[in-house]
């Protein structure tokens, strides 16, 4: 089990919590800064959860990459002529 | 000879009216024209940085080339229609995503009776909670932690795009839709809940179970691709 807690700061989370927040973190949809403050403390001295974000941004940044080069020719015609007829 | 003058005056009057009056409609015309121009450069640039992203996610939506391109076009021809009436243009990505979303739910909606929900082990279920999810995931993760050094950097990076994309196409319905959304067309939680008509806790809640589902499935291509030796993955979670 990865779930960490460290007994010596009772303002720290464990991983359950991180993860239940994480991917709204990543996504910018967390908002509450002392909910924030504390997942990234908690991600400082988790490996999993340092490592869960990184993979995460990894497999996003590949994405990313993807899916903006590749447009079929046929597409982008399509696309060009539709735009020229407005 | 007043009236005489008054007559000239009124038809010079007239004259100096209909030239002002073509002259306005001719500058309002030309000023109209620039301005649809300028539109048609700006949604066709605005296009352009996302016409890739509106493809794949069209494509992992219908599973189909050709239903792809027909999505993408009808959703083009919506939103250009609807272009001068976007206010924040910074948002045409977003907001592009939300049209695509709409078209395909009103084209495929009728397929689709309530969202299938995968379980980790591969049995179709609905009934799976947060904390199960939570669960599933650390579990799920120790896998990647234990077998690799330095693991998701390495295996991110083996990872093609493509896997990454097939992938998301096997994810459930309701899972797909909300990463392609979020993670493809950059909406936020409240664009993509409003888009699909749900609060935006159940896109947080399908963000969360669609990721989890997305990592097992790359986790499995990982195997299946030789990039992670299973029985050596194996021995690490015996």
């Amino acid at each position: 089990m990865t779930s960490e807690k460290h007994s010596d700061d009772h303002d720290e989370i464990d991983c359950t919590i991180a993860i239940e927040q994480f991917y709204a973190y990543l996504d910018g949809e967390l908002t509450d800064e002392e909910t924030v403050a504390k997942l990234e403390q908690h991600m400082t001295h988790c490996k999993s959860c340092f490592s869960r974000k990184e993979l995460e941004l990894g497999l996003n940044k590949q994405l990313q990459k993807t899916v903006e080069d590749q447009v079929p020719e046929s597409l982008q015609e399509r696309l060009h002529k539709l735009v020229d007829n407005f | 000879m007043n009236s005489h003058c008054g007559r000239i005056g009124d038809s010079s009057s007239w004259i100096l009216q209909t030239f002002q009056n073509n002259r306005v409609k001719q500058i309002y015309q030309s000023g109209k024209y620039v301005k649809e121009i300028n539109n048609k450069k700006q949604f066709s640039s605005l296009l352009d940085e996302c016409t890739g992203a509106l493809y794949q996610s069209a494509l992992r939506l219908t599973r189909n080339a050709a239903d792809a391109e027909d999505l993408v076009a009808e959703a083009v021809i919506k939103a250009w229609s609807a272009f001068e009436k976007l206010e924040d243009k910074q948002r045409f990505r977003p907001w592009l995503f939300r049209i695509l979303n709409n078209c395909y739910i009103s084209h495929y909606r009728k397929k689709i009776i309530r969202p299938v929900e995968t379980s980790y082990n591969g049995v179709e279920s609905d009934h799976e909670t947060d904390d199960e999810v939570i669960s599933l995931l650390l579990n799920q993760s120790d896998e990647f932690l234990s077998w690799w050094a330095n693991p998701e950097k390495e295996f991110a990076n083996k990872i093609l795009g493509n896997d990454i994309l097939t992938a998301i196409e096997s994810l459930p319905e309701a899972y797909r839709i909300a990463v392609i959304l979020v993670n493809v067309g950059g909406l936020s939680y409240d664009e993509a809940a409003d888009s699909l008509d749900v609060p935006p806790g159940t896109i947080r809640s399908r963000m969360k179970r669609g990721r989890t589902l997305l990592q097992k499935a790359l986790w499995q291509h990982g195997i299946d691709a030789g990039l992670i030796v299973s029985n050596k993955a194996q021995e690490y979670t015996a």
